[in-house]
Formats: C-alpha cells, sequence, structure tokens
C-alpha cells in the first residue's frame, strides 16, 4: 500500500485527486425516506429536549419550594384534589401530522382529534398547522414545529414554536365565539403573554421569546420584565440580554402561515365588502375602495357558499367574479372597478 | 484525551431544544449513517432506511450521556452497529452479519484519533471493490462538508464556482476548503487502509 503522504506535496495531491476520480457516489436516501426518518426523528427529538428543559425547570423550581416553603407545604400540594379535565378548544382546521402527547411522554399520530381538553399537549410536525376555536372565544392558530399544552380553559404553555391568537376574529368564521374574550394568557419559559383585545402572535425558540402584536396590545410579564407591547411592535425577551422592541408590519411573510391555518368561512349570502374584512383581517392588509368599488362590495356584490381555500386565494377568485380589479402595495389592497 | 467541543456544544443546543442545532444534526449525520448501515446489510436500502431511523431515535433519547469523547458521528454508527446487529437477529439473518475492516477497534481509534498511526493489519485482502467502498467510508469519515465538497469535485465533476454556488461561498473559501478536505482525507483515507495490504494502484489496473 502506497500510504499517501501528506509531505510528497503536488505529486502526491495528484496522486488523491486522481484516486477520488476513480470513486463512484456515495448511495443517497430517496428523498421521501430523508423525509419521513426526519419526522420520526424530530418528533422523538422534541419529546426529549422537552422532558429534558422540564426536568430542569422542575430542578430549579424545587430549590426554591424547598427554601421558600419547605416540606410541609410541598406535602400539602401534593394533597390537592385532582383537577377534571375540562374541554379548552375545538379544532376547526388541521394538516400535515398532528401528534398528542401520552401518558409515558410517547408521540402518538391523530387525525381522528376534534376537541382538546386541558392538559393535553399537542406537538406539530414539520408541515403541520392547525387552527383552534378557543372554547372562552378567539381563534388560536399553531404553526408547524410547535409543542402546546392545553393547561385550562384561559391558559396554554408554549414550550416551543410558534402560535396566533386573534381575540375578535370574523364572524364569518364558522364555529368561532366572535364575542370578546376572557382571560387568554401564553405562558413561556420566558414569561407570559396576555393579551388585551388584540391580534398577536408569540414563538418560543432560539433560547427567546418573541411577541409580535398585529392590532391592541399585550402585556409582557417575565421574571424581571413587565412591559405592553402595541400594534406594530415585535418585541423579544431571553434570560441573558435586555428585551428589544422592533417595528415590524402587519402583514407580510412572517405572518404568512396564519393564512394557512385559515379556517372555513361561511359567506352564504353575505356581502364581499363582509368577505373583503374577513379575509384582510387574517393577512393583517388594510382594505382600501376606489370609486364605485366600494358601492359594489357593500351592496351589489352577495357571496355563496362556504371558503375554504387560503383567504389571498379566495379573494383573487372573488374579485375577478365581481368584475373588480385589485392591488396590494405596502400593506394595503386596493380595490377598483375594472378600467 | 481529545474533547469534542464542537459536538458537545451541538448536543447542548440540541437538548435545550434548539431548531437549528436538530436541522444540523439531521442534515450531517443521517445520510452517512443510512451509508454506514447500508454496507451492513447488504445494501438493502429498505432495511437501512429503518436501522438509521431506529439508531438516531435511540440516540436522540442518549443524547444526555454523550460526553464528546469520541466524534458525534463515531458515537452514532457504534449506536447503529449495535442496532444493525439486532435487526439482523430478529429478521434472523445471523450470517449476513457482515464485519468491515473499519468496524476494528483499531481502525476506529485511528479514524477519530487520525494522527495516531496504526498498527492493525487484517489478514483479508481486499479486491478493487473494497478500495471504492473504503473512498466512499472515508469520505463518510470526514467532516460533513469536507466528504461533500471532494465527492462534488472530483466524483460528480462540478466546478469549484459551481461548488462555491452550492455552499454561498466565495471561490477562495471553496479552494481552501477542498485543501483541507484533501488533507483531512489523505490522512482518514491511510488509517483506513494501512496495513490492510490495499494498494490504489489496484483501482487502475484493467
Amino acid at each position: 500500500m502506497t500510504r499517501i503522504d501528506q509531505g510528497a506535496g503536488t505529486q502526491s495531491e495528484e496522486a488523491l485527486e486522481a484516486l477520488l476520480r476513480h470513486a463512484t457516489p456515495r448511495p443517497t436516501p430517496s428523498e421521501s425516506d430523508e423525509a419521513a426518518v426526519r419526522r420520526a426523528v424530530r418528533a422523538e427529538w422534541q419529546v426529549v429536549s422537552g422532558k429534558y428543559r422540564s426536568r430542569r425547570r422542575v430542578a430549579a423550581f424545587a430549590i426554591a419550594a424547598t427554601v421558600l416553603l419547605g416540606v410541609f407545604s410541598v406535602f400539602n400540594l401534593f394533597r390537592l384534589p385532582a383537577v377534571d379535565a375540562v374541554q379548552v378548544a375545538t379544532i376547526q382546521k388541521s394538516f400535515g401530522s398532528i401528534y398528542l402527547l401520552g401518558e409515558a411522554a410517547e408521540l402518538r399520530e391523530t387525525d381522528t382529534l376534534s376537541n382538546i381538553v386541558s392538559g393535553q399537549t399537542i406537538v406539530t410536525g414539520d408541515n403541520a398547522g392547525m387552527a383552534l376555536a378557543w372554547g372562552e372565544g378567539g381563534s388560536l392558530r399553531i404553526d408547524a414545529s410547535s409543542r402546546v399544552r392545553f393547561v385550562d380553559s384561559s391558559s396554554i404553555f408554549l414550550d416551543t414554536g410558534r402560535v396566533y391568537f386573534d381575540s375578535s376574529p370574523s364572524s364569518l368564521m364558522t364555529g368561532i365565539s366572535a364575542h370578546s374574550v376572557g382571560d387568554f394568557v401564553v405562558v413561556s419559559e420566558f414569561g407570559k403573554v396576555e393579551h388585551i383585545g388584540t391580534q398577536f402572535m408569540t414563538r418560543v425558540g432560539d433560547g427567546k421569546l418573541t411577541v409580535t402584536v398585529r392590532e391592541g396590545q399585550v402585556a409582557l410579564e417575565g421574571p424581571n420584565l413587565q412591559q405592553v407591547a402595541s400594534a406594530g411592535e415585535q418585541l423579544t425577551i431571553s434570560s441573558r440580554q435586555k428585551p428589544v422592541v422592533l417595528s415590524i408590519g402587519r402583514s407580510g411573510e412572517s405572518w404568512a402561515w396564519i393564512s394557512r391555518t385559515s379556517p372555513a368561512a361561511d359567506v352564504d349570502g353575505k356581502s364581499l365588502h363582509e368577505f373583503l374584512l374577513w379575509a384582510c383581517r387574517e393577512t393583517g392588509l388594510e382594505l382600501r375602495y376606489e370609486g364605485r368599488a366600494e358601492q359594489v362590495a357593500r351592496h351589489d356584490a352577495i357571496l355563496k357558499g362556504i371558503i375554504d381555500t387560503e383567504p389571498l386565494d379566495a379573494l383573487r377568485l372573488r374579485l375577478a367574479t365581481a368584475a373588480l380589479d385589485w392591488r396590494i402595495d405596502e400593506g394595503v389592497i386596493t380595490v377598483s372597478e375594472f378600467r | 484525551m481529545t474533547v469534542y467541543f464542537e459536538d458537545k456544544r451541538l448536543v447542548k443546543q440540541l437538548l435545550a431544544g434548539d431548531e437549528r442545532a436538530f436541522e444540523q444534526f439531521f442534515e450531517e449525520n443521517f445520510a452517512r449513517l443510512y451509508r454506514f448501515a447500508l454496507s451492513r446489510l447488504s445494501d438493502d436500502p429498505d432495511a437501512a432506511r429503518e436501522v438509521a431511523q431506529i439508531s438516531l431515535t435511540r440516540a436522540v433519547r442518549k443524547l444526555h450521556t454523550f460526553r464528546g469523547e469520541s466524534a458525534l458521528f463515531t458515537w452514532l454508527c457504534a449506536i447503529c452497529r449495535n442496532e444493525t446487529s439486532d435487526w439482523l437477529s430478529r429478521q434472523g439473518r445471523y450470517r449476513e452479519h457482515i464485519v468491515l475492516t473499519e468496524d476494528f477497534p483499531e481502525i476506529q481509534a485511528a479514524v477519530d484519533s487520525i494522527h495516531a498511526p496504526s498498527q492493525m493489519s487484517p489478514e483479508r485482502h481486499y479486491r478493487r471493490v473494497e478500495l471504492l467502498r473504503l473512498i466512499q467510508v472515508a469520505l463518510d469519515k470526514l467532516p460533513p462538508r469536507y466528504g461533500d465538497v471532494l465527492e462534488w469535485k472530483y466524483i460528480e465533476g462540478h466546478s469549484v464556482k459551481e461548488i462555491s454556488k452550492r455552499l454561498n461561498l466565495g471561490d477562495e473559501a471553496t479552494q481552501s476548503l477542498l485543501a483541507r478536505a484533501k488533507r483531512a482525507f489523505a490522512d482518514v483515507y491511510s488509517s483506513l487502509t494501512d496495513g490492510t495490504g490495499l494498494n490504489e494502484s489496484e483501482l487502475v489496473k484493467p
């Protein structure tokens, strides 16, 4: 064997290149196999990392509890009667792989779940998403690769991933109570986020919590922080850095996933204007009319049926049918007559 | 003792639930582990996929035990080797259990610590096909990017410019990466073939 000698310079390098040129490409798994394995390993990893972090939190909590409360208090804590599970949400739409965390911390893929009860944990796969009608009113969306525990009828624990909550969703969305919502709190390891009549998105990942407000306000409460974030603001907090506030638009790429989770809208007998308000609320766009378009949308064009496509796709079709033109520019959709 | 700090850091991030760490972990290891299993399972792609999946799942469960005393991929290979044996046992395919050169502990140590000269002299002589296979094995033993750039450049024949574009790097950075990859390959390949009696001149024989 002629050992490939690094010290032999160009000649040796040429020999090495010649050797490589004789080789054949390494076999690769098929894309579908890779995707399937990735899903399975990811699901397992999410459980493992979730449990690992929980254990660390529990350990930290145990130390604090020992100091503050003492053994007697802890003993009493365990004597508290168990709370019955209550229904907290109804699933309106789901796609992709949805997992339910089992009692033995195993993940079970489910496609038959229709209601969520307190105590359940949902894990969404790579290309998954969900829309839920929150029991107390409001629309909750869960993005792909998220892990959410439904604590009770007024709060969820976001372990990782992204959720969106609209406390005053369009009345066109079937099955959602459109009245003003009571308490709704997103709890995370970094703090809790409470709505003050709003549309907002909360993301937990990469060691930080990010709250983006589309409308209204939310109150954030962390270990060393109490702050209110308003429409157009994005607030990021982590355990190591100071909070960062950025300005952000009401629509755009970071909000796009919400449209994918839009549940069906019942537009039967509704005006085109009502439909447009729904589409704008889902996408974050501001609605403007030009010329007689508003008259047509409010009074002349009455729609039929149920929409179960994404808002912008539905909008494209419905406006064409009503012979109206439209354009989107910097977060504003302008509807006008065809020229 | 060498400690693989980069791998330890990646595992720490994985345990913390970092999505990017998971992507890196999967991207860097799945295909290589699949090939590792494939060569031990008579080139059965379905079996290799299954064993690679089981191995990665098992590894994820045991992440907290990873101490960084070997490279992460070496650690995964050890798990995969056990899973392959279990899988073959379950399938009743004891006779097909293949022991490969790189499975010998001495070879593994050489690959993990490529500056330590190998003293191993396996008795078996390999043929041309074995040499070709060892090139693929050596590519998989390199850091993932190194193996990829060498394969793209010399096996698939892509230009430096094409590779730069694929990796989103400048041409100079790609050239530098290729040079480092070649040096690492020379070390790993030599470690794999030292004492085996294999000679790369067999490759050019008709």
